[in-house]
Order: structure tokens, then sequence, then C-alpha cells
């Protein structure tokens, strides 16, 4: 058993098509683990299983040595997973406080405390916290949607395609935060259609075709492999 | 002519702030399961006949007969939400929101039939809030106090926030923490809390009959057009301006007139204004 999440022979089917076909996958805790692959892989649909909306057809998914595939959304988020999905999902007509303090659990001092947290780690939140998100940057609605993923504390933490979009000077500060988190002690499962800073930022690295796991192993040796050149291709 | 529509303002404002009311409890239940419950005002309707009922059993003489009756009202009609949520919605979640129209339809038909079944298809007159003091100001006053309510609890408190969270992405609010289920059940007995409440106070004025329904529920529906559609606070403003313009055609002209009239406004704000008359357009998509 290792700490953080793991995929053992994961399958899944959606609308008669096999999405995932037998995937096996580490994401050890205090690592940062990148999942490459075109767009249409299955990179967002694995990191959804983990957060259980995607039916398993096969295998399970397991937090250190539990199965998580009896428990339902609510009951993984309680174990510490936490998901900071495509596109980022805020409410656009809150705040950023609310925003937050809707994602912390507890009662109103730990949401005080979770979000005092959070201010201190994104001062460019903190910056911001009267406004509304929809009026936010492209980079500071991202690091919202990473500080609300962070805010329950999480054990393991699903960030898909954050880069998407973003300036170069957003994209360093996101790698930062994102090295940071990892070396807290979290499992970070990151899902990048662009490779070069996903592997940058990474500690592992796993190239996803077709739903397949077709390689894995260190930033340095995925990157000038041919598994990630025909994988990108799709 | 103005002397007429200044001496009809407390009645009027009266009236918009109650259909505010049943405008508020509408858009909380489409925001919370993007579906239009079509028995909203037949919760309403009910609320009125509770109120009617309870006030029945209490002595004659009492200094605030429809103010002893609210937290009856209050509950029994939370209740009637939660039941119309049990019956109409929980069984269709899975299924597209067309379902839930017709299920609430439904439900709605069985309220009114039942009740009329219950105690006669007859006009009902509903107790005074407080028959030493003008009904109109104590009308006001009450909606007022719930929806300031309403306001506090939306905006300020964590379960508000979490309750507007739910409304704008159901599965991302799971994913943070968020009861989904726990938040659509309090939005059906709070909807059904403030239909019961807009009952009691328009039972005193406008009386109780069991086919009000239909009408309250489609000025829900225009109020919620003109405040732009899930806008909570538009929708208890479209509601105000219902009632303001109904009145002051109604005067001017004729009832029937003013109910034509309300029609083709809404006509022409689906045409030419279909984000409502408030706001804007942007802050809906971040």
């Amino acid at each position: 058993m290792i700490a953080g999440l793991s995929f053992r022979q994961v399958s899944a089917r959606l609308s008669g098509r096999d999405v995932l076909s037998d995937i096996s996958l580490a994401a050890p805790a205090g690592q940062v683990t990148a999942l490459l692959g075109a767009n249409g892989a299955g990179k967002s649909t694995l990191l959804r299983s983990a957060m259980g909306f995607v039916p398993l057809r096969g295998g399970s998914v397991l937090l250190d040595a539990t199965p998580l595939d009896r428990m339902p959304v609510e009951a993984r988020v309680r174990a510490g997973i936490s998901w900071c999905p495509e596109g980022r999902r805020l409410v656009p007509a809150m705040t950023v406080t609310e925003n937050l303090a809707v994602a912390c659990p507890g009662g109103a001092p730990a949401r005080c405390r979770g979000l005092a947290e959070m201010f201190a780690r994104f001062p460019g939140l903190a910056a911001k916290r009267a406004d509304l998100a929809w009026q936010l940057s492209g980079g500071q609605q991202q690091m919202l949607a990473l500080a609300r993923a962070m805010i329950s504390r999480p054990r393991v933490l699903l960030l898909d395609e954050p880069s998407l979009g973003l300036a170069p000077a957003v994209l360093d500060e996101l790698s930062d935060q994102v090295r940071m988190i990892a070396a807290e002690g979290t499992a970070v499962l990151l899902s990048e259609a662009h490779p070069a800073w996903a592997l940058a930022c990474a500690d592992h690295a796993a190239v996803l075709v077709r739903g397949q796991l077709v390689a894995e192993g260190t930033p340095a040796e995925i990157a000038g492999s041919k598994a990630l050149s025909d994988g990108l291709l799709g | 002519m103005i002397e007429t529509a200044l001496h009809l303002l407390p009645s009027t404002l009266a009236l918009g702030a109650s259909y505010a009311l049943v405008a508020l409890g509408f858009v909380l239940v489409i925001n919370a399961v993007g579906a239009v419950n079509f028995a909203h005002g037949e919760l309403v309707m009910l609320g009125g006949v509770i109120a009617v009922g309870i006030a029945s059993v209490l002595p004659d003489g009492l200094a605030a007969p429809g103010l002893i009756v609210l937290p009856g009202v209050l509950l029994a009609s939370a209740a009637a939400g939660l039941g119309l949520a049990a019956l109409a919605y929980l069984p269709l979640r899975r299924a597209p929101p067309v379902n839930i129209f017709i299920s609430t339809i439904a439900v709605g038909l069985i309220i009114q039939h039942g009740v009329t079944a219950g105690v006669g298809p007859e006009p009902r007159l509903g107790p005074p809030l407080a028959p030493g003091l003008d009904q109109s100001t104590m009308v006001i006053m009450v909606a007022g106090v719930a929806i300031a309510a309403v306001h506090l609890l939306l905006s300020r408190s964590q379960f508000g926030r979490m309750l507007r969270a739910a409304a704008q992405d159901p599965d991302m609010a799971r994913a943070i923490g968020v009861p989904v289920g726990l938040t659509i059940a309090a939005s059906f007995a709070l909807a059904g809390a403030l239909a019961g409440t807009a009952g009691l106070l328009l039972s005193n004025q406008y009386f109780v009959t069991p086919s009000d329904g239909a009408n309250l529920m489609l000025k829900a529906y225009i109020a919620v057009v003109i405040g732009g559609w899930g806008r909570i606070w538009g929708a208890a403003a479209g509601a105000v301006l219902i009632a303001v313009f109904e009145t002051l055609i109604a005067v001017w002209l004729s009832y029937a007139v003013a109910e034509a009239a309300l029609y083709l406004a809404v006509f022409a704000i689906l045409a030419f204004r279909p984000q409502g008359l408030f706001g804007d357009t942007e802050g809906r998509r971040a």
C-alpha cells in the first residue's frame, strides 16, 4: 500500500464507448503526478471517477488502503479528496470570500481560520476578497478555484487543466502553489493537455491515449518519449 | 385620478409585497431544481385555507388573530412544500425538467380539488393581521420582515451560500461538500413557507378561493420574467411592479384591461428584453 490515491485496473464506459480501460496508476502523497494526453484521452474522466462522478465498470479507486467505490461524492469529499475542475466552475455571482467560505467544512470559527489561511497563502485573492468571482481575471479565478479546493485541507487534490488560458507569469505562480501543496504532503494528480508546464511541475508522469495508460515514468523519461508525442496527437 | 392612485398606494404596496413573497418562493425552487413549480399558486391558496382554518378555532375578539395564526401557517406550509417535493420532484429528479412541470401541475390540481372537496368552492375570509391597525400597513410590515429574513439567510449564512452554490452548479456543489439533497428540500420548505405566508396576507383583503392558484402562479411566473429568469431580487421587484401596474390600469380603465395589458407587457419584455428589466446580462457567466 502507498499513502495517497491509487487506481487499480479502473475501467469505465460512457454512452457505449470505453473511456477508461484497465488503468492502474498511483498518485502518492507528497508528490505531483502529471496525467498527460490529448483532449478526449480520458484524463478528466479519470479524475472525475476518483470524485465519484463516473460509475466504474471494473476496478477500484483507493484512498490509502480504503476503496472509495461505494462512497457517494459527499463522503469522498469528507474522506479528503478535492477536485479543482476544468473551467474552474466558481459561483460567478458570489464574492471571493463567499466562494471560499461555502467550501469550508465546520462551523464559523473553522471558516474564519480557513479563510485566513487561504488569504495568507494566496495574497492576490486577499486583495480581491470582496470582488465577485466573475470580475476576476482568468489567473485570479484559477487561484480562487485552487484555494477553494484547498480550504478543506484535502489529502488528495485532483487538478484538471489548471493552465488553460493562463499567462506565463501566472503559470509560474501556479507551479509554486502546486509544488507547495505537494510539499505539505498532499497527493496531487494534475491533468494537462499541455505537457511542458506540467512536466516541469511534476515528480512523476503518465500518458493516456484513448482511455489507456501507455507510458509512465519520471518527467525526464516522459518528456522525450515517443508515447508522449504520439499521445498528444491523439 | 392622481388622488385615487395615492389613496390606493398602501393597498397596492400590500398586494405587491404579497406577490413578492409568492415570487420569491417560486424563484427559489426554479433555482434549486432547474424546473418550474406549477403548484406554487396552490401552495399560496393552501396557506390561506390553513389560515382560515386555524383562525376559525381561535376565540373571538383577539387583538391580532392573523399574527397568531402566522407560526402555524408557516410550519404547515413548509411541510406542504416538503410534501410537494416528495411527491412531484423526488421520484423524477433524474428525469428532464419537463416531467417536473407536469408532476407539479398534477399535484397542484390534487391540492386544488382536495381543498374544494374538503371545505367547498366558495371564497372565504381570512383573519385580519391585527384588527385595530391598518391591514395594508400590517401586510407590508409582515412581508417586509419575511423578505428581510430571506435576504439575510441567503446572503449572510453558510446555509444561504450553500443554497446559492447548489443552485448554480449542483455537481460542483457536491464536490465541495454541499449536501445538495438537503438544500433542495430546504428550498421547497422555504418556498412553501413564503407561499403560505403570502396566502395568509392575501386572505383578508382578497378572500381565499380554491381556484386562486393558477392566477397566482402566473403572477409569480410573470414576476420572474420581468425580473430576469432565476434572479431572486429581480423577481421580488417584478412582483411589486405587477401590483402597481395592475392597480394603476384598473383604476384608469378596468381590471379586465389591466390583466390583458399585463400579459401584453410580458410579451413585450420577452421579445425586447428577455434578460428581464433589471440589471445586466453579464455576471450570470464568469
